[in-house]
Formats: structure tokens, sequence, C-alpha cells
């Protein structure tokens, strides 16, 4: 999870308020390397970020998956445990002060407190027995897990971590769901915990969920992902970026992900949008195609279609990583989030 | 007295000694010593020396050669006879028929039956006959009796005889340029018997080779000199040959020697041996008997020859047709996986070095393909290895050089790189002879590009699919594959490099392999008998 602590004070200063973010996807939509390559993206930002671990758990993950990442160009590992994860993400934001005749842009430090709670993706699994089982915020029981006690209390902590949180990242790998097509499975019933949560602290917003959720498209590097992309005409560039990595347009995200949801075998994804619009306000969700180690680039300092491709099998089932990292849409989803949890905290 | 020192004298001829004085056919009655010592020496014999005849003999022997007769007459005091020595079927020189000698009385029946009178008569006691009308009976007889061929030797044991004389006399002028001679001895037999079994091969002993018309590739029967005319026994030759498949007998070693213009088999082996080249060795014995002392093992044949004939067949197609093999081989994969690739072609190019009727009808090239690193940057490592067309022996050697590379990836091997190496030598070069090119691998190339099927691109963005429509479209190369096993994914893409023929590699026999490319011919042709070496 995340927090972004802001004060509004009566002269610009940090605020405090606890902002909470939580990550969410299914087992293997790149929840650790998202994270991992949360550094790398921090430290290749043109912003000036500083994200500073505020544990030795914290410090010891990011040393270890940057590394993992960018010397041994490998994927950390999956987490197989619930490590609680924290930084402090340090910047300047520009604040509109004074009154009326008074008006001023002033910088002012801003503290986005992260606290990441890195969670195996099984728990996000839903505990629903059918899909028709959530759809509705009636009915929302919730069922004995059959991993047992252990598991149902992190689950449980879990479900308890993202039901308070302010924003959320929703990981969403359309590998995965081309191959398997579960993800619905692993997004309703969490959803559903989420929901009930809400309705017992009275915190829906109308008949809305409270979350900002940022949707990640991830393994936006995949030839499947972006050849997609490229053919639907969503990719632009940023002129500003030397490497001239292709992205989609924010105003073409989503499209991309209505698009990658038709070609789910089991039609699940749609299922997934149907419910992101059902229960979330549509002003407080943003789509992005993210990648965790970006694009390969090789000997060419600018981005080649001939040969992009960054991650290849490793013949042992696992995968490794071609070239450097240059990761994209890790940071600008948190930053997204950390800009619209701007206000007083919901909880 | 006159008729008495006449009769004198042909009685000496018949015995100088006391019973020819004593002969009672001397009309006037018995000379006196006096008398007969005057006959005995007007009768003195002029003959040659035993050497003289010997060497006639044998000049004569020596100049024969396939139909002469060389015709020996024999004119004694029994009768007059004639001898034939001529080259046998063996090719070598043999008495071809020895008449019994013909007696005087069947030449001139008015002679006495009486042999002592008789041989009184012959040696000049003819007062009693018609002297034309003897000389007209004795030319008719000889001709009759006498059918000399050439050249003629006339041999007269009965010098000075008046008969046999007129009849020696008479045959040379009849067979001029004959050589006559008087000898003592009383019978030619064991001088000729002598001389032929001295005598040298007079026709030269060949082995039966085959030879394949060029164009119409029929095959025909030839010969080849093992011993030339001339050879003894215990001469040795060397004869270069090559032999091609032949069935479960082995190559025939077949010797001939040619005979009133028909070949004369003299003796048949055979040998198991593989197709190849083989410096064949053999040893005269004698008539008839050539020992074949290499290649080793070489034994009888017991087969009749109109069956080894019927053996042959009608066309030889080339087992190998002049082709220009390129042979593409991934070194990645495993030491395993690349050993036994590098196995099927190593004996594939055996067998074709092998049955290849011609040497420089067969080109190999060897391009073995290693791996891209995954990072270009890292990547300065040569990706084709091996070499361009060269001879079979060339060829292993390459391949013998080969190392198996680790791969950094496993989806795809750099088979475009080597594409583009043997398209881009191949595509400009006139193609006159036949080409192949046979790809051994167990990965798919790379695409060109990136694309949905994830497989990393080349790194030289090389096509493989448009460099083999480029070699498809401007030549007529073959395109054969062998993978190490199909999967459903790049099953297309094996189909197209293996577009004539595409084998899986654990069921492929190099035999097979090179039945299936075109490259030996599909029925196997066996052939009994050796082609000539080339070199």
């Amino acid at each position: 999870m995340v927090t972004s602590d802001k004060t509004f004070p009566d002269r610009p200063g940090p605020k405090r308020v606890m902002r909470r973010i939580g990550l969410w996807g299914a087992p293997g939509s790149g929840k650790t390397s998202f994270l991992a390559a949360l550094n790398v993206a921090v430290a290749q930002s043109r912003q000036d970020w500083a994200l500073v671990g505020v544990n030795d758990d914290s410090v010891a993950f990011l040393t270890e998956s940057t590394s993992t990442l960018t010397d041994q160009r490998r994927f950390p590992k999956a987490t197989e445990s619930m490590d609680e994860l924290s930084w402090v993400m340090m910047s300047e934001s520009e604040v509109r002060t004074g009154g009326r005749w008074r008006k001023e842009i002033v910088k002012v430090p801003l503290q986005f407190h992260v606290d990441l709670l890195d969670a195996p993706g099984d728990n996000f699994k839903s505990v629903a027995k059918s899909d028709d089982d959530a759809v509705t915020l009636k009915d929302l029981g919730f069922d004995e897990d059959e991993s047992g006690e252990e598991s149902q209390s992190d689950t449980e902590r879990l479900i308890d971590s993202l039901a308070v949180c302010d924003g959320i990242v929703y990981l969403y790998d359309p590998v995965r769901e081309k191959e398997k097509g579960d993800a619905y499975k692993y997004f309703q019933g969490t959803l559903a915990q989420i929901a009930r949560r809400a309705l017992q602290d009275r915190r829906f917003d109308g008949n809305r969920l409270p979350h900002h959720l940022a949707v990640c498209i991830t393994k936006f590097d995949e030839p499947r992902v972006y050849e997609t992309a490229n053919r639907r005409g969503y990719l632009t560039v940023d002129v500003d970026d030397d490497h001239m990595f292709p992205r989609v347009h924010e105003d073409s995200a989503e499209e991309l992900f209505e698009d990658l949801c038709k070609v789910s075998p089991t039609g699940s994804a749609a299922l997934v949008r149907k419910s992101i619009k059902r229960y979330f306000h549509d002003s407080r969700v943003r789509y992005f195609a993210s990648s965790s180690v970006g694009f390969y680039l090789g000997k060419s300092v600018r981005f080649r279609a001939a040969d992009y491709q960054n991650v290849v099998p490793d013949g042992n089932g696992g995968h490794k990583i071609r070239g450097a990292i240059h990761p994209i849409n890790v940071l600008e989803p948190l930053l997204w989030l950390g800009q619209q949890l701007t206000g007083p905290a919901t909880h | 007295m006159a008729r008495r020192a006449f009769d004198a004298i042909a009685a000496a001829r018949v015995s100088p000694d006391e019973s020819g004085r004593r002969m009672p056919c001397i009309r006037g009655g018995m000379p006196d010593r006096g008398e007969w010592e005057q006959a005995v020496l007007a009768t003195r014999p002029d003959v040659a020396p035993e050497s003289v005849p010997a060497e006639i003999l044998h000049q004569a022997m020596a100049a024969l050669n396939g139909s002469d007769r060389l015709t020996v007459i024999e004119v004694t005091d029994k009768g007059i006879g004639a001898t034939q020595v001529g080259v046998g079927p063996l090719g070598w020189l043999e008495v071809m028929s020895a008449r019994d000698l013909a007696d005087w009385t069947d030449l001139l029946p008015m002679l006495s039956p009486d042999p002592v009178v008789r041989s009184f008569q012959l040696a000049g006691g003819i007062a009693a006959f018609e002297h034309e009308q003897l000389w007209a009976t004795l030319e008719r007889a000889l001709a009759a009796l006498i059918h000399a061929g050439r050249p003629v030797v006339i041999v007269s044991t009965v010098s000075g005889w008046t008969l046999p004389e007129r009849a020696v006399a008479f045959l040379a002028r009849r067979y001029e340029p004959a050589s006559s001679v008087r000898v003592s001895s009383r019978s030619l037999g064991p001088l000729l018997g002598r001389l032929v079994e001295d005598s040298a091969l007079h026709q030269p002993y060949e082995l039966v080779v085959a030879a394949v018309h060029p164009a119409s590739r029929e095959v025909m029967l030839q010969s080849r000199q093992l011993f030339a005319v001339g050879a003894r026994p215990g001469d040795e030759t060397v004869l270069p040959v090559r032999c091609v498949s032949s069935d479960e007998n082995g190559t025939v070693l077949a010797i001939v020697t040619w005979h009133d213009g028909d070949p004369r088999l003299l003796s048949t082996n055979s040998v198991k041996l593989r197709p190849g080249t083989y410096r064949l060795r053999a040893v005269l014995d004698g008539p008839a008997r050539v020992r074949l002392v290499e290649p080793a093992g070489v034994a009888p044949d017991e087969r009749r020859w109109s069956e080894l004939l019927s053996l042959i067949p009608e066309r030889l197609e080339p087992s190998v047709a002049a082709v220009d093999l390129v042979c593409g081989v991934e070194l990645g994969g495993g030491r395993e996986a690349v050993d036994a690739r590098l196995r099927l072609i190593r004996e594939l190019i055996k067998i074709l070095d092998e049955e290849c009727p011609e040497p420089d009808l067969l080109r190999i090239a060897i391009l073995g393909y290693g791996d891209h690193a995954l990072d270009a940057r890292l990547d300065d490592r040569r990706v084709v290895r091996g070499a361009w067309l060269a001879p079979a022996a060339e060829a292993l050697t390459t391949l013998a050089r080969l190392r198996a590379v680790e791969p950094e990836y496993h989806e795809a091997a750099p088979v475009e790189d080597m594409l583009y190496e043997a398209v881009g030598r191949l595509v400009p070069a006139a193609r006159e002879r036949k080409t192949v090119l046979m790809t051994v691998g167990g990965r798919p190339p790379h695409p060109p590009r990136t694309n949905e099927s994830g497989v990393l691109p080349c790194r030289h963005g090389h096509d493989w699919d448009k460099l083999l429509r480029m070699l498809e479209r401007n030549t007529d190369v073959s395109c054969i594959a062998v993978v190490d096993g199909l999967n459903t994914r790049d099953r297309s893409t094996w189909l197209r490099l293996g577009a004539k023929a595409l084998r899986e590699l654990p069921e492929t026999e190099p035999r097979q392999l090179g039945m299936d490319i075109g490259v030996l011919v599909p029925q196997v042709q066996r052939l009994p008998f050796p082609l000539l070496d080339q070199e």
C-alpha cells in the first residue's frame, strides 16, 4: 500500500494526511516486478524524486529486487509472504496559496509515505463459488478459505488493507488472461470483500466505492500486447523521451484494455471491466499500459520496432531480461494516485 | 658298272654301313669295297647343326599372332607330315594339330611295300620308274596332303634323298618364303614341345570392366590390359579400379583374352568390396593362370558368364549426380543434439563420396551456425562458420572442426544467417550443377522483426523467408531439412526449409536421406563389374 502525507497548513509545508494505496493483481501479473521496477523508474525520472526505505525489509527489498532486475537481468521471485514494505517518496509540489487578493503558487515539500503491502497473488483470488455470487453487493458471504487459518488470516489482513486504502493499483496481466482467463476469478471475490468492508464502514460514496483506481495493463513490452496497441493505433511517443519509447496515450489506454478483454478465452476480463465501471467512479479510474522492464534497446539509443522484446524464455521455464531496464508507467500510476489523493483522507 | 655305282649311292644314303653294300636291290651285284667307299663318300649328308632349326622355329613362333599358324612340315624316311603351332584360346602358343605322317606308300603307291626296298627307292633307286610320272604323282599327293598356314618351316631328316628332296623343293616353292632346313634328328616333337612351353604370352590378358557412356549412361563392357604380349610367368601388374554397389557376391574380377575377335574367359573371381577405388595387383602364373593378390579376399566365382552378364543394368545412373550440397547445421541445442546432426552429415558425405563414380562430381559446403547473443551489445561472435563448396574430404575436415555452442536463447537459431551466406553465394552464380540446400537443426530461424510469436528477431535483420523466396525465384536449388523433432508451432517453417524433403533426425538414415533428396539414385543400381578408375 502507498500512503501520501499531505497537510494544508497556513504556510506551505509537508502534508500529514495519511493516504493509502493498495496493490492488486492475480498471481504472475507482475506485482513484485512492478515494485522492484519502481526504484529504477524513480531513478530514471526527470522529476526530482527520491525513494527511501523506512525499514530494513524495505531497504533490502529495494536493493535486492533492483539488483535482480538490472544486474542479474532476472525477475525477482514472486512474493511468498505478506511483507510490509514501506518507503517515503520525496519531491516538491506546486501549491496555490493565499487569499483572493494574495494568490500565489509556491513549491512545497511533498512526501509520499509509501507503504506497499506486497502480497501473494493467491490472496486476491475469489472466495466466491461462482461469478454470480459477487455481481451485487448483496449476499456477500465470506466463505472459509480452504487453504487454512493462516492463509485466511493473511487474506483478511490484505482485504483489510485494501479496503481502508484510498487508492488501488490494479495490475491486469493480458498475457495471463489470454492463456488462463482467470482475471475475474481473482478480481471479483476481493472486490466483494472490499465493498463489504466499505459498506460496513459507511465509506460508500453514493453507490460507488470511494477508492481511486489505477488499472495497469502490464507487460506492455510483450509482443502480443505491443502489437495489439500498434495495430489499433494507440501508440504515441513522448518527444522528450531520448529513447523515443512508444507509449499508449492515456486517452487510449482504456480502449486498449477493452480490446485486450476481447481476446480473453473465458470472457472474464470483460466482467472485470464491467465491475470496475459498476463499483468505481469513472473520474477516479485511469488506465495505464505499463511495463516493468520496458523495451529492448540493444546497441541503439532509440526504440527499434524491429527488435524491442526485452523478456525472453531462459530455457528452464523462467524468463530473463535481454538488456537494460526502462520501466514504463510504473511510477506514473502512483504519482497520479498521489495527485488525486490530495484531499482529506476518506477514513 | 654305272648302274651299280648309281644304285650304290642310293643304298649308301639309306645305310652307309655293310648292310647297305649288301642291299640286294643294287643292280649289277654287290659293289666291292672301293666302289662302296666312293658311294658313301658321295652321300655325305649336308645337315645343319641342332641349334639351327631351334632358332628358326623360335623366331617363327615369336612372330606369331592371333590367327597365324606356324606349319612345320616334317619330311622323313617314313613319310611326310605337318604340325601347326598357333596362339591358342588361352593366349599362349600351343600345338594346334599334329597329324600323323603320311606314309610314302600313301603318297606314291608305286613304291615298294618292302621298307628296305622303299627306302632304297626314296634315296634314289628309282631307275625302274618313269620319272616324270613319279614327280607328278608326288606333287599331287603333297598338294592334297599339306594345307599349311603361315609361316612354313620345312624340316627334312633325310637330307639328300632323292624323293624327299624333291618333296622339299616342291613344298618350298609352294609355300614360298618357307624356310627349309635339313637335320639329322629323327623327330621334331621334343623340340617343338620345348619351344612352345618356353614361349611368352601371345595375346594380352585383360580385366573385364564396365564403362558408362557419359551422355546416354548406357553400360558397356570393356576390357583393360593386365598383361601385354610378351609377358612371362612371374610378371606382375597393377590396375586401379573403382567399384560401385554390387550384389551380395561382390565385384566380379574376370580375366579374358581376345581370340579370333571374341573374348575368351580365362578366369572369374569375385571380391566383396565397399564402393570405392582400389588397386588391383595381379601376377601372371602361366597360361590362363592369373593370381589376384590385391585387394584381399578374392575368391573363385562359380557363376556362369551369362548369369553375370544378365546382372548388368542397361543404364547406370550416377550414384551421385554432379551436385553441390550446401549443408547448414545448427551448432546449438546441446552437445548430444549437435553431435547427432554432425554425425548424420558426416555419414551422408561419406556415402556420397564412396558411391560417386567420379570424384569431382561432388562438392560440399559446410555452414555451421551458432547462436545470437541475447543482448546485441555483447555479441561480436561469428554466427556462421565453415567453408564453401569443396571436395568431400575437405568438407569432412571442415565438419570435424565445428564445435557445439551453448545457446543463450532456446526459441530460435540463426538459420537466417546461414541462409544469408548460402543464398548470397548461390544466387549470383550460374547453377549448372544440381544444388541442394540441406538445413539440419533443431530450432526455427529468427523472424526478421519482433512479432506476436514472441520469438526474438534476427539481430542482423535477415529475413529467412525472403531469402528462401529469393533462392526459389532465381535458382532451382532443392531445399531439404532435417529437424531434431517437429512441433506444431514450427512445422510450417520447417516445411518451407524442407520444401523438397523434411525429415526428423532420429528416424533419418543417411543413405535414405541421400536417396530422398535425389543425390543418390532412387533405386539401388548394382553393377557386378568394376569401373575403370579415372585417375
